[in-house]
């Protein structure tokens, strides 16, 4: 049983999960760096350590800072959160090393989940659709070019050690295949040390679709799936929950997928299994697992009434899964809006300012998960999401109207934000009808903005 | 009498904490104040922030800065965060104790990180003026270790 659990974390997440702690009776110790010293997080914890200064790579991303201020603070568990260490398999295997409960999966289910390739072999095993491609680090040029000729272009090159989009490069023709082929190679190098990349077909009009999981090592059932198909360069930027376009027979066969997947590893934690889906042949193909909570959890949340970071510490504390498939109920649809402190009109560049007003809206299905708060300084060091706006409604159409309603409220003098993106994009027809993809916001949306 | 009270520090800090100054020296009669910014002499720049249009306000500090620190004196904080030894051994005599007069590169104390044994040296002369820290226990990055008196 989990006592006392160091947030390795900051900012909404960090306040997220002090608050599923207290609900369980656990108690919390806060870590912040140099410039956070006034994070909310660090006020609502029973403690809170200054581990570092302002630069990441000293403070949040230093192992040896953080276990060190778990076992200085009498912690038994640590909690990673989303980000920094949380998907690091070092770090879970230091905090076992330490005799601390790392919560979240096991360090080896962590890094075979994090190389894209032995996940893709691993899915394929348990009957999951791959996207047709190279299987496996590719063998050089001309194996990219023979997988070409079988699947037909466009093709994706992709880091073999990557994510975020790094050496990341679509070849349209095989004209482009040479020059692409060493763009990808020289930013895989550069960004992961390591210049593997694979290739695949490249899908267009898809949409993100992931599918929650949750194990206790000897059980793995679904809390349905989320869609994220309103992206900026690979970043979500709204998200639903359920997703819509699913027909019910491609739910249970994409749901069960999903379960197959968790079950092959006898996946212990929360997951989230990601697919891309094409509307056009109702297809879907994994495309990652991630081994932590998501940025997008609410949504689940909203719609199942379960909390997902309280089941994640029971597990991680020994307990049974609180509940079978059979007891998951879902009513209604929610939609997350996520409000950056960033300038949608000058590229969404980062604002970090100080914030002179802060008036969330309330009412009844409308949640915000923030740090931030009136004066609240924005430190220019980390990642600029200052609060998660989630609204609940009985459908679709009605949780958009109550996040317009949410977003027009919400008032935040200071920083420029995304509140005014997430307004235009709630009135957009092909938003309200469901008629995007994973680029439409890119290729449509942002430059009818600009126009 | 120009007593200093806790009102006028709060009105000093404030002045502190707007303006880019690092340090401040006050003397009003006898009594004499020095305020200095825990992050003094280290700015910080990310990429983030040499692009960022708008550079937010320093923030103040968690713990109120040492204004113990009397005119002169000067103060070790702790380069990292970690478990803070006076001395090499549990046996072993302290590298410093208070009235120790240390050199510019004497070894002042030991912060342990994960059994890695990081010694901290002095950045210049100095009389010790009062150990602040507890030997053995979790000291915070920045926490202020020990006061030292100019020689």
């Amino acid at each position: 049983v989990i006592k006392r659990v160091l947030i390795a974390n900051r900012g909404e997440i960090a306040v997220r999960i002090v608050a599923s702690c207290r609900a369980l009776g656990i108690e919390t110790v806060a870590v912040y760096s140099d410039a956070d010293r006034n994070g909310r997080w660090t006020e609502l914890a029973d403690r809170a350590v200054c581990i570092g200064p302002a630069p990441a790579t000293k403070s949040y991303l230093s192992a040896p800072a953080l276990i060190s201020a778990a076992l200085g603070t009498g912690c038994d568990a640590v909690h990673p959160g989303y980000g920094f260490l949380a998907e690091n398999a070092e770090f879970a295997q230091l905090c076992g090393e330490n005799e601390l409960c790392f919560i979240g999966p096991s360090p080896d289910a962590i890094a075979q989940m994090g190389n894209k390739i032995a996940a893709r072999a691993i899915a394929r095993d348990a009957g999951v659709p791959t996207i047709p491609g190279s299987d496996g680090r590719l063998d050089g040029i001309d194996a990219a070019r023979r997988i070409a000729n079988d699947g037909g272009y466009p093709l994706l090159l992709k880091a073999a050690a990557g994510g975020g989009g790094r050496g990341m490069r679509v070849v349209r023709s095989e004209r482009e295949l040479s020059q692409r082929f060493a763009e990808a190679e020289a930013e895989a190098r550069a960004a992961f040390g390591d210049d593997a990349l694979y290739a695949e077909r490249f899908l267009e009009g898809v949409r993100h679709i992931e599918v929650q999981l949750a194990g206790d090592g000897r059980e793995v059932i679904h809390l349905g799936e989320r869609d994220c198909t309103l992206q900026r360069r690979s970043q979500k930027l709204l998200e639903e929950a359920p997703g819509s376009v699913l027909d019910v027979s491609v739910r249970e066969r994409l749901t069960s997928a999903a379960v197959a997947l968790g079950r092959r590893i006898n996946y212990r934690s929360l997951g989230t299994i990601e697919f891309v889906y094409e509307p056009s042949s109702q297809a879907f193909y994994f495309l990652e697992m991630n081994t932590r909570i998501q940025v997008e959890h609410p949504v689940t949340e909203m719609i199942t009434g379960l909390d997902l970071v309280a089941e994640q510490l029971r597990i991680a504390g020994g307990d049974e899964l609180s509940l079978r498939q059979g007891d998951v109920r879902m009513r209604g649809h929610a939609i997350e809006c996520r409000i950056n402190a960033e300038d949608p009109e000058r590229e969404f560049r980062p604002s970090p300012a100080t914030i002179e007003m802060w008036a969330p809206p309330s009412g009844e299905g409308i949640r915000v998960d923030t740090h931030a708060y009136d004066g609240y300084a924005i430190p220019p060091y980390y990642d600029s999401m200052i609060a998660k706006l989630i609204v609940w409604g009985e459908d679709r159409e009605k949780a958009i109207e109550r996040a317009r309603f949410a977003v027009s409220s919400f008032v935040i003098d200071g920083p420029r934000t995304t509140l005014p993106l997430h307004a235009d994009l709630l009135r957009e027809r092909n938003v309200i009808e469901n008629r995007t993809d994973t680029t439409w916001v890119e290729r449509e949306f942002l430059k009818k903005a600009v126009a | 009498m120009a007593d200093l009270n806790y009102d006028d520090v709060r009105k000093i800090l404030a002045i502190l904490d707007a303006s880019t100054l690092d340090e401040v020296h006050i003397e009003i009669g006898d009594l004499k104040l020095d305020v200095r910014r825990r992050n003094a002499g280290a700015p910080m720049r990310s990429p983030i922030a040499e692009e960022a249009p708008v550079q937010p306000k320093p923030a103040p500090a968690k713990a109120p800065p040492s204004l113990t620190l009397a005119s002169g004196q000067f103060a070790l904080d702790a380069p990292m965060l970690g478990t803070f030894y006076r001395a090499p051994a549990p046996d072993a005599p302290p590298f410093v104790q208070v009235g120790s007069v240390v050199s510019a590169d004497d070894t002042l104390c030991i912060i342990e990180v994960m059994k890695l044994m990081n010694t901290i040296k002095a950045e210049k002369a100095g009389r010790v003026a009062a150990i602040v820290a507890e030997n053995a226990a979790l000291v915070e990055f920045g926490q202020t270790l020990i006061v030292f008196d100019p020689l």
